[in-house]
């Protein structure tokens, strides 16, 4: 498509976003919006870590918990106005995530990986047991309404326009992001980090930049959790919630910003229906897993799907 | 006091070295972080337990029928999960994999068993003995004195029995050791096979020491096998025997001394300091990249 | 003028002498050819020029400049781009975005300038997508931009990893076995192209195995054997040298 074209339909389908709640006035199905909106940030966010940079980050809910903390304490604990705290989670999100991926960008993938999670077991930890500071177990409630200037945001449909700026914030910045050099650069270090430094490209800074930027977004989506739930608690971040958007990612398709969204509602439409086998929910969820990225590694949308030649080639079956 | 903490940690450290072979092993080889380690052997572990208590056999067939089950657990993961994403570009996918399967048998152990913690029996009794003066209770040696055993014997095997050498070979170049005859498939299923196996006998020695077993020590387990394999040196068995000795040590000291809440913030904290500082570990061979 | 200046530089990897008191230089505009039999150290010492080992000793000179300590990714800035020998492209995306990766470095863009900026910075992509139209026709590849770089046949994989090098605007291309795995037709070819690239002003350095290839477009041949020089001159010398004939095929019985 000619990219005049492409604009053209690209703010056809933001105006028609906004115009969505005209339609659509059924409470129920408009906070399901407001959840695919909400993960879709945390998973775009996460695309930019794992998709195009290769960092297998299982603990992006810790990040998202990061900012629905800060957001959460400063709305009760010090009557912040909400867009300040919104940034602050952002920025607090970004600059945790930054620490991080400065002490470990340097390690080797899968040692990353595991510290990604035990950070995340360690931050539901820390919030769990810190209860003067993050009300424990029972976490923080009563985060009021927030307000904007004179927009007072309390209905599923204000949700749904607050969440829809922030998703499409999100979007559009990752989307000029990931085509411009640093993009390139992050796909680069996913394919080939000993090439990609040999091009110049500082492989740390970058895999710092990353990973700290999509952090940022993860506060983000976390400050609108925390006003949207006006209660959260540990329980809402752990292990399973990273493995849940991690899933989302990859379903969708690795390296693709646009395939997110399609992931994003599978899984919670299959999360959504798992519900009454609440039991069996992980095992399920376990299974799509597993079974998903077996047949397609790269996701179903995914842009590199060439199992069949791997398998082949590194099955060492004997002839 | 002090001694008295440091046989503990021993003890207990020797319990983390059986699960962390296992996971050292197949990382050393596969290049492969198995998330469902942990889980594989605590489902073995209650096996074991459903086996003595409801069933009342005896602990040590209880022990023997579960080892097998676990093994033979960890082998058809990997043949139903791992293989098919071997290739080294899948690595990070390989590890959501493993992932989804420890939640998968999680779940599952959880549907069998619930949730809550159960009394597991002691089957070694508790009686103390005396060795230079303080009082050891029997598990501890004992316990310390069967992974010494165990893990010599893994040793000999290693180096001496045509099987354990073919997986030296392997952990060291897979397409040449495959060019040289080693059924390479085959061979791999056995490193699951016997890190399953290693890690029910330490689940149990564990459960029975502490007279503890929760569904939760799957994935703690994992996370114990991962910090002593660091410690020690990553692909290597003696190194991840080390790695869980200080780790059970640190864990000791730091519980007692400290507090409990917060053992394991101390432990991630050096577990950073020591990636930062000396990534391979005591032992751990580092590969450099062939350019 | 001298370009490259590489002195004494030595190499041990454990108990393995892999490169010992190498000299070598690279001037202006000129080819010069590495040969030597495997393992004589020939892509260690590549790896040393380029930044991926650190020297045990000596020192480097580039452009009067000491680089001997710099950190990889800033070898690229100072004037000198690589090949591999065993072909290191950006595989699974296309064959525009690999050499678009190649114009990293000059490419100024920074965040502030992508989103405060945007004319500005999608004028110097621009800049950058027409400089690769440029050099993907010095390789022919223009035709391909859009396919993916892992579905190119051999041959043009190795051009692309080429092409990709050139966006750096390098002043010396290191490069490693360049016609490794090609046909005696596509290395003529190549060897053809290499000629056109030091008639444009830029420096080779070329490792290579394949004798016909090297000896006709090196200015100057470096044989290495073991880890030490061996020989160095004209390629003609070269090729009657009864020393380079023996550590090839033996000493004669």
């Amino acid at each position: 498509m000619e990219k005049n074209k492409k604009i053209i339909v690209f703010i056809l389908v933001v105006a028609l976003s906004f115009l969505l709640p005209s339609f659509v006035k059924n409470f129920y199905w408009l906070g399901i919006f407001n959840l695919i909106l909400m993960y879709s940030i945390l998973c775009l966010s996460l695309n930019l870590i794992f998709g195009f940079t290769n960092l297998l980050s299982v603990g992006h809910a810790a990040f998202y918990g990061i900012g629905a903390y800060t957001t959460a304490i400063l709305l009760t604990r010090y009557h912040f106005p909400f867009l300040p705290s919104l940034l602050l989670s952002g920025l607090i999100a970004l600059f945790i995530g930054s620490l991080l991926s400065m002490t470990t960008s340097r390690v080797k993938g899968d040692y990353f990986t595991v510290i990604t999670i035990v950070f995340g077991e360690i931050f539901r930890l820390i919030m769990q047991n810190w209860v003067s500071f993050s009300g424990g177990a029972v976490g923080v409630v009563g985060i009021p309404a927030p307000q904007i200037f004179s927009w007072r945001i309390i209905s599923e449909k204000d949700f749904y326009f607050l969440g829809l700026i922030l998703f499409w914030f999100t979007y559009i910045t990752l989307s000029l992001l990931v085509k411009s050099k640093f993009g390139r650069a992050f796909i680069a270090i996913r394919e080939d980090e000993l090439a990609a430094s040999t091009m110049g490209i500082n492989n740390v800074m970058y895999k710092i930049l990353s990973f700290s930027i999509g952090c940022f977004y993860a506060g983000l989506a976390g400050s609108y959790y925390a006003v949207y739930n006006t209660a959260i608690a540990p329980s809402s971040f752990t292990l399973d919630e990273s493995c849940l958007m991690i899933i989302m990612v990859v379903l969708g398709g690795i390296g693709n910003l646009s395939a997110t969204i399609p992931g994003v509602i599978v899984m919670l439409v299959a999360t959504e229906v798992f519900r009454p086998l609440y039991y069996y929910r992980l095992l399920l969820i376990g299974l799509i897993m597993v079974i998903v990225l077996v047949r397609y590694p790269y996701g179903i949308l995914g842009i590199f799907n060439k199992i069949a030649s791997m398998r082949k080639k590194y099955s060492y079956r004997k002839v | 006091m002090l001694i008295e903490i440091l046989i503990v940690g021993l003890s207990l450290g020797a319990i983390y070295a059986l699960i962390a072979i296992g996971y050292s092993m197949v990382y050393g080889i596969l290049k492969l972080m198995n998330f469902a380690h942990g889980d594989v052997y605590a489902f073995g572990s209650f096996i074991c337990y459903m086996l003595m208590v409801k069933y009342n056999l005896n602990p040590l067939l209880s022990i023997i029928i579960a080892m097998v089950i676990g093994g033979l657990l960890a082998s058809i993961v990997e043949i139903l999960a791992y293989r098919p994403l071997r290739a080294p570009e899948y690595r990070n996918i390989s590890m959501i994999s493993a992932l989804g399967v420890a939640y998968i048998i999680q779940n599952t152990s959880e549907n069998f068993w619930s949730r809550q913690v159960h009394f597991f029996p002691s089957i070694i009794s508790t009686q103390f003995v005396s060795i230079f003066g303080i009082q050891v209770p029997t598990t501890q040696y004992l316990t310390l004195g069967i992974v010494i055993v165990i893990v010599g014997g893994l040793n000999l095997f290693l180096k001496y029995h045509k099987v354990g050498k073919a997986i030296l070979c392997t952990s060291q170049d897979i397409p040449t050791s495959s060019l040289m005859g080693i059924p390479i498939n085959r061979t791999i299923s056995i490193v699951y096979l016997l890190g399953g196996m290693l890690g029910v006998i330490g689940g149990v020695l564990y459960a029975s020491s502490y007279n503890v077993l929760s569904i939760s020590m799957g994935f703690s387990g994992t996370i114990v096998a991962f910090e002593a394999s660091v410690f020690g040196g990553i692909g290597s068995i003696n190194g991840a025997l080390i790695g869980a000795l200080i780790l059970g040590l640190l864990h000791s000291l730091v519980g007692f001394y400290i507090s409990t809440a917060y053992r394991d913030v101390i432990t991630f904290a050096i577990l950073i300091i020591v990636l930062l500082v000396r990534p391979k570990g005591i032992l751990g061979r580092y590969v450099e990249e062939k350019v | 003028m001298t370009l490259l200046k590489a002195e004494e530089i030595d190499k041990k990897f454990g108990g393995i002498h892999a490169v010992s008191h190498l000299n070598v230089s690279v001037n202006e505009g000129e080819i010069v050819g590495m040969i030597g039999p495997n393992g004589s150290g020939k892509t260690t010492f590549l790896n040393i020029l380029s930044g991926i080992y650190r020297s045990d000793s000596g020192k480097i000179e580039f452009k009067n400049e000491d680089i001997t300590k710099s950190p990889l990714h800033c070898i690229i800035e100072k004037g000198i781009a690589r090949t591999f020998q065993n072909l290191r492209i950006f595989r699974n995306i296309s064959v525009l975005e690999n050499v678009l990766i190649g114009r990293h470095h000059l490419i100024k863009n920074s965040l502030l300038n992508i989103y405060f900026n945007p004319s500005l910075a999608s004028r110097r992509e621009k800049n950058a997508y027409l400089k690769a139209m440029e050099i993907l026709e010095l390789v022919k590849l223009d035709k391909e931009k859009n396919e993916l770089a892992r579905n190119l046949p051999y041959g043009k994989q190795r051009l692309l990893e080429i092409a990709r090098a050139l966006m750096a605007e390098p002043v010396l291309l290191l490069l490693d076995e360049p016609t490794a795995g090609m046909n005696p037709t596509e290395a003529v070819g190549l060897c053809v192209f290499l000629k056109e690239l030091k008639e444009k002003g830029f420096a080779l350095f070329v490792i290579e195995h394949n004798m016909k290839a090297i000896m006709s477009i090196s200015d100057r041949i470096i044989v290495l054997n073991a880890g030490e020089k061996l020989k160095e001159g004209i390629p003609r010398e070269i090729q009657r040298d009864k020393q380079v004939q023996e550590i090839y095929l033996g000493k004669e019985e």
